[in-house]
């Protein structure tokens, strides 16, 4: 299990000087792409979804959409599509049965979750206990507060185009998912052998792996003398090799330090890829240039854009 | 005044939606007159009977949006809907793609799908006869 639900929006950012990392949605494409389709501000809070089945009943009329992972979810039963926006009446049942083509779905209702901001998000900082709802996870039973002054009455069904889909990668003859990465502080510190073995490794995504980082199975990958550092500052996607030479991720709820040498960072435009990576999912890891990773980040904005566009032509008509 | 086809589409879709049955306008001389022929339709669901057409052969939905027919979500398995498998009003029969949008085609009957007239990845047009429903 990648971790219970929670209630996240795109991230705390700016309060790494207090050592309060970002949180915020695994999959930050998937919560903005629902609430372009709600009408939303891109970074009003959804209700990550790491596991299934999830239930959850509507107290009110509400206009919803499901993105990231498909949930197979049913709205009183009836089927809806991956990356949809519907509306539920108040008293109607969603239930998401199982998770395919990624590892989490993101639940966005119009106007969003309004929980109170805390440091400037409504993200949960699980660490901490704080922001989201009563800063932790949500359990059963939880009735979460949805701000409905800005909610449209008339919105019909709508879907989008899964980010994987527009988004595409070349598909690896094994299977791996393809990770983009640009090398870290201590690459050279491994030799080329060391270097090789972790590039052509197709990394499987162990049991221990959350919001807070995945821990990587494979050959151990050891540097040429062993390291040791001080902590510092690290960030998501930071790939770090411990002693045991098997790597960690570092993700949204990781600390904002850490003292394990670091051997490349996912680069943002991929870092979704790593939070619809399942358990048991194998991950390859591609070094790319800095120009790269640039307009790897602007492929995603022109998607986003696309989508704002097509929203907003449709809405018009 | 300068009107695209797509544009006059566009007020028959409003005009349709806000339940007129017609509009005229005029600028400069130049005038423009729709009115919308209302095909016989009874039910409750929102969506619009303007891409409906009862025959005898049973009624066919149209596409009520230019862009692709989607007959299968990309990421599911099986279509909407196959031949002989009933529908209910309303029931989602498939979606047309829109830029990086999908926009649901629902049933405007309840019946069996009798003919899937076009090509899952076919671009369509606005009125294009996609499903007949009996």
């Amino acid at each position: 299990m990648l971790g219970p639900a929670s209630v996240q929006d795109l991230g705390r950012v700016g309060q790494y000087r207090f050592g309060v990392g970002t949180s915020g949605a695994m999959d930050d494409i998937a919560l903005r792409a629902g609430n372009i389709l709600l009408g939303n501000d891109e970074n009003a809070a959804g209700v990550e979804i790491a596991f299934a089945p999830f239930k959850l009943r509507f107290n009110a009329d509400a206009a919803f959409a499901l993105t990231g992972a498909d949930g197979g979810a049913e709205l009183n039963g009836r089927l809806l599509p991956p990356w949809w926006r519907a509306c539920a009446h108040a008293g109607d049942i969603l239930v998401l049965k199982a998770m395919s083509r990624g590892a989490r779905s993101y639940l966005t209702v119009a106007g969003g979750i309004d929980v109170p901001l805390v440091l400037g998000s409504r993200s949960t900082q699980l660490r901490g206990e704080f922001g989201g709802f009563h800063g932790r996870a949500l359990q059963p039973g939880d009735i979460l507060p949805c701000d409905r002054s800005e909610s449209p009455d008339d919105a019909g069904e709508l879907g989008a185009e899964p980010a994987d889909i527009a988004l595409r990668q070349r598909t690896l003859a094994s299977g791996a998912r393809r990770i983009r990465v640009i090398i870290a502080g201590e690459y050279d510190r491994y030799d080329e052998a060391a270097r090789q073995l972790f590039w052509h490794t197709d990394w499987r995504v162990t049991p221990q792996s959350n919001r807070y980082g995945y821990r990587l199975e494979g050959p151990p990958v050891q540097p040429i003398v062993p390291i040791e550092k001080r902590s510092h500052g690290i960030v998501p996607g930071v790939i770090q090799i411990p002693p045991n030479g098997q790597p960690i991720i570092q993700l949204r709820d990781a600390q904002t330090s850490g003292g394990y040498p670091k051997f490349a960072t996912v680069v943002e435009a991929d870092l979704w890829r790593i939070g619809q990576a399942g358990l048991g999912s194998r991950l390859r890891f591609e070094p790319i240039s800095h120009q790269e990773a640039l307009a790897a980040q602007a492929e995603v904005s022109v998607y986003l854009e696309r989508l704002r566009a097509s929203v907003r032509l449709q809405g018009e008509l | 005044m300068a009107l695209s086809i797509r544009d006059i589409e566009h007020l028959a879709i409003l005009l349709e939606r806000s339940g007129l049955g017609g509009i005229e306008i005029e600028d400069a001389g130049q005038r423009l007159k729709i009115t919308l022929h209302h095909v016989a339709f009874s039910g409750t669901s929102a969506h619009s009977p303007m891409n409906i057409a009862t025959t005898s052969a049973g009624t066919v939905v149209k596409a009520e949006v230019a862009g692709i027919y989607v007959a299968r979500h990309p990421w599911r398995e099986n279509p909407f809907v196959q031949l002989g498998q009933a529908v209910t009003e309303g029931e989602l029969v498939g979606l047309v793609k829109v830029g990086r949008i999908y926009t649901p085609i629902p049933s405007p009957a309840t019946g069996s799908v009798v003919e899937i007239l076009v090509e899952t990845g076919t671009a369509i047009g606005f009125g294009t006869p996609i499903i007949t429903i009996k």
